[in-house]
């Protein structure tokens, strides 16, 4: 599904030239559950962001399920990752001024679905994330674990291939951690690819497989015995 | 304190530069237009303020039935009579109206052009025009006085003492002449002043001058206007009621008792010397003349102006406000008092007024010209004159800042001081109110401005049913032959009727009889020859024209004496027969001034302002009163060549031609529609800058929108939105905005424009699709203005706008 060839991602500021990935190679496939680890700055947002098609890389080639896409344009970026990709951030990033229904119901507006299809989409995911008595309610009368979830639903919303999480426990507590671990794991069975950006051990755990990324280079690639999973 | 306050907000301009650049400039360009309103406005409310006594000095004013137009000349003894007989009358003082150019020299040979007015020594008293040098007291013993203005002072007599000089005075047209004694210098007439003149001489020299027909009928002539003095009328109406009465009784026993004067025929009122200015529209000798519809609308306009800039200026301190909220809390939590905070806003504000006002004097010498052009009158602004003006706009503006800072403290207090987080909605609220009262004007503006051009363009274009371009009236005095000579010889001119112009600005009406009936129809009555109508293009609908070989006896414009034989042909409009109710008009006897018959019908014409519907007009060459004007119709573009041809004609006959215009008549539609043209080129130029404003108001907001969005827009792009979904989602709003405030704009515009429309008796359509076209260009422009900041977030890369929050 996702494919990468000698990768590299390279920002320039007026002085400083940073190489955030240096020829990253790094091969997903479908169903797989990837985890990316590192110290802080070594590239993994950087790289998420790339397969997740909010980025070009600067060189090197990017096949996603089986298409050239490294030197698509926004648009065609955009079109690409509808309904395709959903994404989860450390900081849930939801909207402020929309309810959670309100929240959850955007990827599907923009893939143009109908709203009583829409209405019955939202709904049932929200039950599944286990807050579906709080559609009504903004973001910011939500706990962090309740966001996390409102932005998990929105994610798999419109029943993506691929999730991207970054960080999805950072600013969480362990047991609310785990909640969101055992949903993305719960996503993954049903076939659901997820690539994970973490810190945290525990949580790379739930993988099939942890990517070491160190400046912008991936150092080692542990592969969990398919046994123990 | 200050100081610190001082440096924070210079730190601040620096910081958000490119904000308080926007902010100030759009304030500053309200300001400078604003003042330039401001100063013409106190300048107009200004006229004839320096009069003392001005709310007890009334000027008396006839009222004429058949005229469209009102006069201020009258008898020489009524004011005499009044303060004899009328106790309130406390004083009067007379003035001749009509000031012809004379040829004013010294002894020494130095001669100017004057315009001398004839007055009782009474007006220096009642009025407050000052003496320089010289005494009222001599002026008023001094039969042949006169007293000179500084100007004529300087040019004749330079540094020399001129009281007790002698002046020779002489008419450019004939040869009389007389001499008179300086006897004081009257200091300038300020420009503030509807009473204009530069040299006045003793009424008595007018009792002499006018001869022996004065002395034996002087209630035949109204000569000239009167002023009163009387600072006890309790009613008015009473008042001149027995003025009225009195004045006909006195009139009546001076008359020759064959021709008494009637009452109805003195139909007078008695005009306040502080309404002269504005109140005078009508009055047929004054020139100079307000208009206080003017003066409403350029201050409606300036103030809405100000508004807007204003409205604009809180705006973009509202948005600011979104980093100022920070600051302030953490200087609350740092311990800074309410009143600390509240004075800061203020210092702030009312320095950014100050700047303001600094760039709109600073602005001044360049844009005067150009301000002066537009509000279509000539004003030089002095420091050492002006200086109440200046120091009152000051204050205004120090207000207007202080009111801001008010404003905006009140509409931060919330977010400031209290502890919840999510208290912008109030602002935010305030902001709309703010975009929507913008966008109204902007619109409302747009609206009056296109049906204001719209109904220029109309009664420019209008068919009025004659063609007077290329057209001269000449008044031959006694070259009539010569000068038509002169002009047929030359190949550009078409041709040359005799007539008065057709066109008139002011008009009377005298009652025509239909000899049948004996019925009166109320006309403008004509002189027009043979050629007439066809010099004109006015189409001759049945009938024929006239016929000037059945002339009555008189001398028609060449001089000659011509001989009649019969009834005066006429020829009548369309109108007259209307009115008259006649079914076959040709050869319908008449009386007009003498037996006349119809002989043809011509189209109507509007051969008055459109302002006024079509009336009656009767065309006859051949009544008891006849002109030696004649009318010259050349080819395009000739007009100062003709105009040369005649002065030619005067110079060979050693007549002075100095004051060509006053035997010439040339009609101007740009002189005609004075008020229209000036009030379309000031909407016109209001429009822009009310559009820079908005402009600049909408770029601000909409910066603000996306900034405080940004966060928002790149969530929603990771969830798929596309370039296009984002500009909608940001640009719907203000589509919302322009859409309501269009719709509140038609209905008020519409309302404001019909009574406009009101002044017209012609008037053009009110039609949907300026209004909608106006709604179509506010969307654009709107569009177009936030557009470019929403553009530029939309485009953001959404992995950005994440990062940076
Ligand atoms: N838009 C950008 N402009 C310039 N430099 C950038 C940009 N985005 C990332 N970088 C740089 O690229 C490097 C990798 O950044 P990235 O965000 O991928 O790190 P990370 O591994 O996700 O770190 P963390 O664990 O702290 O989130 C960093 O040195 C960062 O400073
Ligand atoms: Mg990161």
């Amino acid at each position: 599904m996702i494919k990468t060839e000698n990768l590299s991602k390279i920002f320039r500021t007026e002085e400083v030239e940073t190489k955030a990935l240096n020829n990253v190679n790094l091969h997903v496939k479908e169903g797989e559950f990837v985890a990316i680890m590192g110290p802080s700055g070594c590239g993994k947002s950087t790289l998420l962001n790339i397969i997740g098609l909010l980025d070009n890389p600067s060189e090197g080639a990017y096949m996603f399920n089986g298409k050239e896409v490294g030197k698509y344009k926004e648009g065609s970026r955009t079109q690409e990752r509808k309904g395709n990709i959903g994404f989860v951030f450390q900081s849930f990033n939801l909207i402020d001024e929309l309810t959670v229904f309100e929240n959850v119901e955007l990827p599907l507006i923009y893939l143009k679905i109908k709203a009583s299809e829409r209405k019955r989409l939202v709904n049932e995911v929200l039950e599944r994330m286990n807050i579906g008595h709080r559609t009504k309610h903004f973001p910011q009368q939500l706990s962090g674990g309740q966001q996390q979830r409102v932005a998990i639903a929105r994610a798999v919303v419109a029943n993506p291939k691929l999730i991207l999480a970054d960080e999805p426990t950072g600013n969480l507590d362990s047991k609310n951690g785990m909640e969101v671990m055992d949903l993305l794991t719960e996503l993954n069975r049903q076939g659901t690819t997820i690539v994970m950006v973490t810190h945290s051990d525990r949580d790379a755990n739930y993988a099939h497989r942890i990517v070491n990324l160190f400046d912008g280079k991936i150092v080692t690639e542990s592969r969990k015995d398919p046994a123990l999973v | 304190m200050l100081f610190k306050i001082l440096r924070q907000y210079l730190r601040r301009i620096m910081r958000n530069y490119k904000i308080y650049a926007v902010s100030i400039l759009g304030m500053s360009v309200a300001i400078i237009a604003s003042f330039h309103i401001y100063h013409f406005v106190y300048k107009e409310l200004s006229v004839d303020k320096f009069h003392e006594k001005r709310k007890d000095i009334y000027r008396l004013v006839n009222n004429s039935s058949n005229t469209n137009t009102q006069s201020v000349t009258t008898f020489l003894p009524v004011g005499p009579t009044l303060k004899r007989k009328i106790p309130e009358v406390k004083n009067y003082s007379r003035i001749t109206t009509y000031a012809e150019p004379h040829k004013l020299k010294n002894e020494a040979g130095i001669e100017l052009k004057a315009s001398p007015r004839f007055t009782d020594p009474s007006f220096f008293e009642l009025l407050n025009f000052d003496l320089k040098e010289g005494s009222l007291s001599k002026f008023a013993d001094t039969p042949n006085g006169i007293l000179i203005s500084e100007k004529l002072t300087n040019g004749l007599f330079g540094s020399q003492n001129p009281i007790g000089k002698q002046l020779i005075i002489s008419k450019y047209r004939g040869e009389s002449k007389w001499s008179l004694e300086v006897v004081g210098v009257l200091k300038n007439i300020p420009e503030e002043s509807t009473i204009q003149g530069d040299c006045f001489i003793n009424n008595e020299s007018l009792e002499i001058l006018a001869g022996k027909g004065y002395e034996i009928r002087p209630w035949n002539y109204g000569v000239v206007e009167l002023f009163i003095h009387a600072p006890d009328i309790r009613d008015l109406k009473e008042f001149t009621e027995k003025v009225k009465n009195l004045t006909v009784d006195e009139a009546n026993l001076m008359r020759n008792p064959k021709y008494p004067m009637k009452i109805e025929h003195f139909d007078i009122e008695f005009q306040r010397l502080d309404k002269m200015y504005f109140h005078s529209t009508n009055i047929r000798e004054q020139k100079n003349k307000g208009s206080l519809q003017f003066v409403k609308i350029i201050s409606i306009v300036g103030l809405l102006a100000l508004l807007l800039a204003i409205s604009n200026y809180i705006v973009m301190n509202l948005g600011l406000s979104l980093t100022r909220v920070k600051e302030f809390k953490i200087k609350r939590y740092l311990g800074t008092s309410k009143k600390q905070v509240f004075l800061q806003f203020i210092i702030e504000s009312v320095l950014n007024a100050m700047v303001c006002f600094a760039l709109a004097l600073i602005t001044y010498p360049l844009l005067s010209k150009a301000i002066a052009h537009l509000i279509g009158v000539e004003y030089h602004l002095k420091l050492e004159k002006d200086y109440i003006l200046i120091l009152s706009f000051l204050l205004i503006i120090l207000f207007i800042g202080f009111t801001i800072g008010v404003f905006q403290y009140f509409l931060s207090y919330h977010s400031v001081f209290s502890i919840n987080k999510t208290q912008t909605s109030n602002s935010w609220m305030t902001k709309r109110v703010l975009i929507n009262f913008q966008l109204f004007l902007f619109i409302g503006l747009i609206i009056s401005m296109l049906f204001i051009r719209k109904q220029v363009n109309y009664i420019e274009t209008k068919d009025i049913g004659f063609n007077f371009k290329n057209v001269l009236g000449v008044i031959p005095d006694k070259y009539g032959e010569e000068l038509k000579n002169e002009l047929l010889s030359k190949s550009y001119v078409e041709k040359i009727a005799g007539g008065q112009t057709i066109f008139k600005t002011e008009y009377r009406l005298d009652d025509v009889t239909i000899q049948s009936t004996q019925e009166k129809v109320k006309s403008m009555i004509v002189l027009g020859d043979a050629d007439y109508l066809e010099l004109y293009d006015i189409e001759l609908l049945y009938g024929k024209t006239l016929n000037t070989s059945k002339l009555q006896t008189f001398y028609n414009w060449t001089g000659n004496l011509v001989q009649r034989n019969g009834t005066v042909e006429v020829l009548v409009n369309e109108e007259f027969v209307k009115r008259a109710n006649l079914k076959n008009p040709i050869g319908t006897p008449l009386y007009v001034n003498s037996n006349s018959v119809i002989v043809g019908v011509f189209k109507n014409i509007n051969n008055t302002p459109l302002y006024e519907s079509i009336q009656p007009i009767v065309i006859g060459y051949d009544f008891s009163f006849f002109t030696s004007m004649f009318q010259v119709r050349f080819k395009e573009g000739y007009k100062s060549q003709v105009m040369d041809d005649i002065a030619s004609v005067f110079n060979r006959n050693n007549a002075s031609f100095d004051y060509i215009k006053d035997f010439i008549e040339y009609i101007d539609y740009e002189d005609i529609y004075k008020k229209e043209l000036q009030l379309k080129r000031l909407l016109e130029a209001f429009t822009v800058i009310v559009l820079f404003i908005s402009i600049l108001g909408l770029v601000a907001i909409s910066l603000f929108i996306t900034n405080s969005k940004t966060k928002e827009i790149g969530i929603r792009k990771v969830n798929g939105a596309t370039i296009n979904e984002i500009m909608f989602m940001l640009n719907k709003d203000f589509i919302k905005w322009v859409v309501g405030s269009f719709i509140l704009a038609c209905p008020i515009t519409y309302y404001v424009l019909k009574n406009w429309l009101e002044n017209f008796a012609y008037k053009t359509a009110l039609s949907w699709w300026v209004f909608a076209l106006a709604g179509a260009f506010t969307l654009i422009i709107t569009l177009l203005a936030v557009s470019w900041q929403t553009y530029r977030a939309a485009k953001q890369n959404p992995v950005k706008s994440l990062r940076d929050e």
